[in-house]
């Protein structure tokens, strides 16, 4: 008896410490200050990021999503790299993923700093006869393609079979929702 | 085996005070509640909510810690209290060699019962509006002994490393109080704990009611009073046990070497003694004293109709009256500043308002974005200020006003002296800022023409910060100083007719 | 009779006692011709000793020349890399990433390497002085100095040291600017300017005989400034020159005085290796302190040069002011620190 008081005694204030101290370790909020127009590299590194979290229609990310500056903009799309510096881009998040049935999708996403930029960047890419697609004057459906515009980002979907050309406009819906 | 169970709890306590101590600096502060032991002292629950007619939502910590009183006895004075482990060691460390003369220095004496009547005489002052408990509160004393005196010192002599350079005035006054009461403990051991600790006489009466006590048995009990010889509370437990003044801190249980002395569960009443020694009618005289004090403090002036200019709050003090009924003065909003701007009070705020906290420009000013007295006051004297409305947004919304910059231009270096300076322009931290400057040539004193820059302050924007007062370069009484007019806090200091109010 | 009793009449005094002289018997060992030699000796040595040592301590502690000990103080290097024919000599670079832009204009500039060599201990300054968020643009950008950090840890420094003397108070200053935290992920050791960390240098300036100066200016082999853009009420401006109040400590807003010479004394007494002027986010009104962000405006620039006054002329324009219209710009051209004809200069412009 008296060793069972003796270790619930004993257990007390290292628990009680313990929680405080932990409790406490957790910074308070520091106060919010306002967002300037245009939000600092590692914010946005983190806001591109967070673009590809919890995809729908059961698609999943393959691997890490990857960034690329600049530099790193030539080794993935070579030649085609100029014409995103010459429009201010700033970083791209490049994606692979796979659907419920195994069909791979390609997603990139471009930063291109501001709505400018993002609309300056389709309007170079896209053909003169590609059409909107319905209800959604940003975003133009192709064979194996969805590409669309929103705030400041440009993302462009690439399918390889039937399957996954069907998912595009869902996986491309959900990251509009979250472009701010 | 307990013993050493309460042995360990001391220095784990004591540790853990010392944690929150160090902690509360505006780098390591985090989230830390560093005024957790505060929060679970009844007695500034009692007194706050008496005076206040409030309680802090944070201070109902204190209730478990009434519950456990109730029900095992003042073993906080033994097993937790900071102020009661420092003057444990120290007494101790001033005990007598020989036995008999211990069992001496731990005999009950009829000084004793005062701590009872300081108790009655917060509580009066508390229930009349006014609270001074943290003059004589055990933790509140230790915080204030280590903020103000032990660890500015410590610091300084370390070249500033842990906090910059601090001063407090009078600090002096501090370390006098805290080094006596800590030096009464050669006079015999636990000398502040047994004749002056309020809260020890509160958790004393609550221990009436305690459901564990030490109790003897006296078919063991030889007489020979060595039981007596280490007891913390002079309890008398080589007689009857004094469960108001036993700190349940089991020396005697040890010390009967025939096991005659237990820590037990409801023994019978007739082993233990349960009254105060203070009678009804002292009870009374000593509560009554305690009422009438603040009536007689506020007669004099200094208050209130003429506030002292020099009675600076911090920024989300409340109003005056309320401030006072909630201010334990545990200077724990000192120890956090980071510019070491706000300063015990001696005179500024009355008899009243002694130690209380006042920003002194001149010693460290209000970082404009900073709330962190706020954060760490544990009644809510000072609220915690969001940073967005301590700062306001003019002219829409205006900030917390501490004050006003008025410039003496006698000691201004532009306006005294015609030499170029604008220090207080530049450091002016709002948006737009208060101090502005007017272009104007004067002829200098050997005929020619001088281009200057005259300060001038706009009273809508300064929000008495003091960072102006603190960086003007006349070293000693500066040429722009802050006085506390126009506070936000108190509607009938505004100076202009925006506040809507007369 | 014992020891301590004095002989009295009749009594046998032993020899021991008779060579004491009624002292009390201790040390030494006792009877014997050798053994009067040798406390004597002891004696006679310990009181030399004492004598010596004191009259020593006297003569080295003595004041010299009236004023107390006299000492040499330390004096400020020249931190200044040899001139290249046919170098760039300004490099202007816009985009929206702070980071690229430096690393575009240094490269341009000739690289790091070009700046900082191998081993070498670096002092970077940018401007702390203020406790405010990196959006109010009061102190510099919290990205461009980890960036600059990273450079000079590619370029081989032995030690990086990034510090500032705030205005405000240090350890909020350095939290709250984000640049605490980015210098020292980036690898820097970053000194906060405790008293410890001050030295008194003879700065040999026109105002400033001596002056109290952070130690890693005194150290370092190579400084690398990185101010940031902002109007001033008192100097019209506070840009690359300006920016040396930092290293100062003691009753620097005496200054003020005579700010614009001051300025340039500052910017005469240490000669940079490189000023890297961050223009991300430029205060137009209400400097030094700023606040709102009503203030700020967005330029995403990065100029380099080793040229302070051409470059306080480049951001002068950047904030709308004329160069010649900022008194410590004139007085720097006066005092051969640069030219404000920053078009002048051997300079690109990289970016959109």
């Amino acid at each position: 008896m008296r060793i069972l008081l003796f270790a619930v005694l004993a257990v007390i204030p290292p628990s009680l410490i313990g929680t405080l101290v932990w409790q406490g370790r957790k910074t308070p909020p520091t106060e919010h200050a306002p967002a300037a127009a245009r939000p600092s590299g590692q914010e946005a590194d983190a806001t591109l990021r967070a673009l590809f979290e919890a995809p729908p229609a059961g698609v999943k990310l393959k691997e890490k999503v990857a960034l690329y500056d600049e530099k790193g903009l030539f080794d993935y799309i070579d030649g085609a790299a100029p014409i995103f510096i010459d429009r201010h881009f700033r970083k791209l998040a490049a994606s692979e993923m796979a659907t419920p049935e195994g069909s791979d999708l390609v997603c990139d996403v471009y930063d291109m700093a501001t709505p400018e930029n993002a609309q300056a960047i389709f309007d170079k890419e896209k053909s003169t006869t590609a059409k909107f697609v319905d209800g959604w004057p940003e975003a133009i459906a192709g064979p194996m393609s969805f590409v669309f515009h929103h705030t400041r980002y440009y993302a462009k979907l690439t399918a390889f079979d039937a399957k996954a050309e069907a998912a595009l406009p869902v996986v491309a819906r959900s990251l509009k929702e979250k472009m701010r | 085996m307990f013993l050493w169970l309460r042995r360990c709890y001391q220095a784990v306590f004591l540790l853990f005070f010392l944690f929150l101590v160090f902690a509360s600096t505006s780098q390591f502060i985090r989230g830390y509640d560093v005024q957790w032991f505060l929060e679970i002292d009844p007695l500034v629950t009692l007194t706050t909510a008496l005076s206040s007619h409030v309680l802090h939502h944070t201070l109902l910590w204190s209730l478990p810690l009434i519950v456990l009183t109730l029900v095992f006895g003042r073993f906080f004075c033994s097993w937790m209290c900071p102020m009661g482990v420092l003057h444990h060691v120290l007494g101790h460390l001033g005990r007598k060699r020989k036995v008999l003369q211990r069992v001496e220095q731990n005999a009950p004496r009829s000084s004793h019962k005062i701590k009872y009547a300081v108790l009655a005489v917060m509580l009066g002052l508390a229930a009349a509006g006014s609270v001074q408990i943290g003059l004589l509160d055990p933790i509140a004393s230790t915080w204030r002994g280590l903020s103000v005196s032990v660890l500015p010192a410590a610091s300084n002599t370390a070249y500033g490393l842990y906090q910059g350079e601090r001063h407090f005035q009078w600090g002096t006054l501090v370390t006098i109080v805290f080094f006596g009461a800590l030096a009464l403990n050669f006079v015999y051991p636990r000398f502040y704990c047994r004749v002056l600790c309020p809260l020890g006489a509160f958790l004393g009466l609550l221990s009436k009611f305690s459901l564990f006590r030490i109790s003897k048995d006296p078919s063991k009990c030889n007489e020979c009073d060595v039981c007596g010889a280490d007891c913390q509370g002079a309890a008398d437990p080589q007689g009857t046990v004094r469960v108001t003044e036993c700190m349940v801190c089991l020396n005697c249980t040890k010390g009967c070497k025939r096991g005659g002395l237990a820590y037990r569960f409801l023994p019978a009443l007739k082993l233990s003694k349960v009254e105060t020694d203070l009678s009804r009618r002292k009870w009374l005289t000593a509560g009554m004293a305690g009422v009438a004090a603040v009536p007689l403090m506020r007669a004099s002036d200094g208050v209130d109709p003429r506030p002292n200019p020099a009675r600076i709050r911090p920024p989300g003090a409340l109003d005056e009256p309320d401030f006072l009924a909630k201010c334990l003065k545990c200077d724990a909003c000192m120890k956090v500043c980071p510019t070491g701007g706000l300063q015990p009070a001696l005179h500024e705020a009355g008899l009243e308002g002694f130690w209380s906290p006042i920003l002194i420009p001149r010693i460290g000013y209000c970082e404009h974005s900073c709330t962190l007295c706020g954060q760490v006051c544990p009644t809510g004297a000072i609220t915690h200020l969001k940073v967005a409305d301590k700062v306001g947004e003019m002219p829409a919304k205006p900030p917390v006003r501490l004050g006003s910059a008025f410039f003496d231009k006698g000691r201004c270096l532009p306006w005294g002296y015609n030499t170029e300076c604008i220090v207080c322009e530049e450091v002016c931290p709002t948006s737009p800022k208060a101090i502005y400057f007017k272009v104007e040539t004067i002829t200098a004193r050997d005929g020619t023409q001088k281009t200057l820059k005259f300060p001038y302050v706009d009273l809508d924007h300064c929000t008495g910060c003091g960072t102006c007062e603190n960086r003007c370069p006349v070293v000693d009484r500066a040429g722009v100083r802050v006085s506390a007019a126009n506070e936000s806090r108190t509607p009938k200091s505004s100076m202009s007719l925006t506040g809507g109010r007369i | 009779m014992t020891d301590r009793d004095p002989p009295r009449p009749g009594d046998v005094v032993p020899e021991s006692r008779l060579r004491e002289g009624g002292k009390n018997a201790s040390g030494g060992d006792g009877a014997g011709a050798d053994g009067i030699d040798r406390r004597a000796l002891f004696r006679v040595g310990l009181t030399a000793a004492v004598a010596a040592g004191s009259v020593a301590l006297g003569l080295g502690l003595r004041a010299r020349d009236g004023h107390g000990r006299g000492k040499t103080l330390p004096k400020l290097k020249d931190h200044r890399v040899d001139k290249v024919q046919g170098a760039l000599e300004m490099a202007i670079v816009r985009g929206p990433d702070p980071a690229a832009n430096v690393r575009r204009a240094v490269e341009a500039m000739g690289g790091m390497g070009r700046f900082v060599k191998r081993g070498e201990r670096v002092v970077i300054k940018p401007n702390i002085g203020w406790n405010r968020l990196p959006e109010q643009a009061a102190n510099t950008n919290p990205e461009v100095v980890a960036e600059v950090v990273k450079l000079v840890a590619a370029a081989g420094a032995s030690k990086i040291w990034v510090t500032d003397v705030s205005v405000n108070t240090p350890e909020q200053c350095f939290a709250r600017s984000g640049i605490e935290k980015a210098a020292k992920a980036a690898g820097a050791i970053v000194v906060r300017p405790d008293a410890p960390a001050f030295r008194e240098v003879d700065v040999a300036g026109k105002l400033l005989r001596t002056a109290d100066i952070l130690f890693p200016f005194v150290e370092a082999d190579r400084v690398i400034n990185i101010p940031v853009v902002k109007q001033h009420g008192l100097s019209g401006a506070t840009m690359a020159m300006k920016n040396w109040y930092g290293m100062l400590g003691g009753q620097r807003v005496k200054l003020h005085q005579n700010i614009h010479l001051s300025i340039v004394d500052l910017a005469s007494m240490i000669k940079p290796t490189l000023t890297i002027m961050d223009a991300t986010r430029i205060l137009l009104a209400n400097g030094p302190t700023g606040g709102s962000l009503a203030d700020v405006k967005q330029m995403d620039t990065i100029a380099v040069s080793s040229d302070e006054v051409a470059l306080d002329a480049f951001g002068a324009g950047l904030l709308g002011l004329s160069p010649t219209s900022l008194g410590f710009i004139v007085e720097g051209m006066k005092a051969g620190l640069g030219t404000p004809e920053w078009r002048n200069l051997k300079f690109e412009e990289l970016g959109g």
